[in-house]
């Protein structure tokens, strides 16, 4: 059964010099050629199928359109041409602890960005106390977010946003941030979401992680889908054009010697 | 995607409403009398100033100063806090997806939960000049109503023009400053002589909010039931206008912040 099923999209962002117009240059633009902005294609044609319990790894380099596509599928932008089909509940990891609010408490902010990822309120009560242990912030649970570390934080956001259930899951570089203890416990959370029937799609540039956890693979270079199969397949062409990570090289010249 | 007007659609608004009105530091009683001061403050100018002048053929002209006064300022609170709604969060907007008119009205809502606790204080102030109490004061919480129609139609107007003309803002806060002197707050609609004046002041919906709880308040009856009628026929619109636009502009909302 198709989870995600992306056909012949492209998505266009309008570039514009000066940022959002004010009311003037509205007025004077009017009538006048387009010629202090462009458009930047950030997809240009894509199609994707991805199955439903597919673990797909996304890599490509910075700006190939990984967190468009991300927001695509995640119905915060609408393709300008072609259509994105999504099949169950959506829930992505793009970005840690941007729904925090830093002068409420972490008990009210567990409610507040619980709210906003689509839990009820009976559905956080039953999980508030797995939450806070998960975020390993009991001794805080009346500080403010603000005085927390950036770490603590994102631990917070991570343990909300791991208890909403999802049918399809997104998820940004975001799991391989923060200590070692925190990034375990990522790592933990993959594996067992891995196990069940969600979906994933996983963006990284972190090849390994890639490997080890998601069987497929897209590769998007400049708005475009270059590769998509097994993962072993999709890394090596990745590699041979761009290098291999340090850790394969000096494993490689270990052996060599 | 939450779906507009669900059951967990209005727990979202309920939740950003009530965290909206803590984060404005008004859940304590001292943050709540450092809200009063400006409109009280306000009054206290107006009412030396014009007391002998304008408010002369005035009865109960503190009272009629103090409800004008409370009606404006939960208009003028209210949206000028919208204006800067969605683009304040882009984070949230570009992060997550439910539907963006939360926002709003998280803001709305913790606005008009200040201005409720105005109109108690008003209630309390008018009993306390010796206004007859009669039934009538129970009707003005319909009023109130009716103006939150009207609050939250303009409200959503403002913050999604704010997202595509970076100046709205300015132009509304000018707007509010401006609009004080054209609606009867500290003057009667009878020391109007121009009839472009008063065609003016009585094509705003305002102008007939303040009339009604002033006739219930003061006068213990509901006199221009037309005028409220005319009010609440402009809010619904407005409201129905405000929501349709909204809807149109939402998804370029996160391609715009």
């Amino acid at each position: 059964m198709t989870s995600i099923e992306i056909a012949n999209v492209s998505k266009r962002f309008r570039v514009s010099h000066y940022g959002t117009p004010s009311l003037f240059q509205l007025l004077r633009g009017l009538g006048q050629s387009a010629s202090h902005k462009h458009n930047f294609e950030a997809l240009k044609g894509v199609s994707l199928k991805i199955q439903k319990g597919d673990k797909v790894g996304l890599i490509g380099r910075n700006g190939a359109g990984k967190t468009t596509l991300m927001r695509l599928i995640h119905g915060i932008y609408k393709p300008d041409e072609g259509s994105v089909t999504v099949h169950g509940k959506v829930v992505a990891i793009l970005q840690l602890g941007i729904g925090l609010i830093g002068i409420l408490s972490v008990r009210d902010n567990i409610y507040f960005y619980g709210t906003i990822l689509g839990l009820s309120g009976s559905e956080i009560r039953a999980n508030y106390d797995n939450i806070l242990a998960i975020s390993e912030l009991e001794e805080f649970e009346g500080a403010e977010v603000r005085q927390l570390s950036t770490g603590m934080r994102q631990r917070l956001a991570f343990a909300v946003a791991t208890t909403v259930r999802a049918d399809i899951l997104l998820l940004d570089e975001v799991l391989a941030v923060g200590d070692q203890a925190f990034r375990n416990k990522c790592y933990s959370f993959l594996t067992e979401t891995l196990a069940k029937s969600v979906t994933v799609l996983y963006a990284s540039h972190n090849l390994a992680s890639v490997m080890e956890y998601f069987p497929k693979t897209i590769w998007l270079d400049n708005g475009r889908v270059i590769d998509y199969g097994d993962t072993a397949e999709v890394l090596e062409k990745y590699k041979s054009k761009y290098g291999r990570p340090l850790e394969e090289r000096q494993a490689m010249s270990a052996a060599a010697v | 995607m939450i779906a507009p007007y669900s059951e967990q659609y209005w727990n979202m608004a309920r939740t950003f409403a009530y965290y909206g009105f803590r984060m404005r530091d008004q859940s304590t009683v001292l943050g709540f009398i450092w809200t009063l001061l400006h409109p009280l403050l306000l009054f206290l100018i107006l009412f030396v100033l014009f007391r002998q002048r304008l408010g002369a053929d005035i009865p109960n002209f503190a009272v009629y100063l103090l409800i004008g006064i409370v009606h404006w300022n939960m208009f003028a609170n209210a949206t000028n806090k919208a204006v800067n709604s969605l683009v304040s969060r882009r984070d949230m907007v570009v992060g997550m997806n439910f539907p963006r008119e939360l926002i709003v009205f998280g803001d709305v809502g913790a606005a008009l939960i200040s201005s409720s606790l105005e109109f108690l204080v008003l209630i309390l102030f008018a009993a306390i000049m010796g206004v007859p109490l009669s039934f009538a004061w129970l009707l003005v919480p319909i009023v109130f109503a009716i103006q939150s129609v009207l609050v939250v139609a303009v409200s959503l107007i403002v913050a999604g023009l704010q997202v595509f003309v970076r100046d709205v803002e300015r132009i509304w806060s000018l707007l509010i400053r401006v609009g004080f002197f054209a609606v009867p707050i500290f003057y009667s609609l009878s020391i109007l002589s121009g009839p472009w004046a008063r065609a003016v002041i009585l094509a705003n919906p305002l102008t007939h909010n303040m009339t009604a709880s002033r006739e219930l308040m003061l006068e213990g009856r509901l006199a221009s039931l037309g005028g409220l009628g005319y009010s609440l026929g402009v809010a619904t619109v407005l409201l129905i206008l405000g929501l349709a636009l909204f809807r149109r502009a939402e998804t370029s909302f996160a391609e715009r912040l």
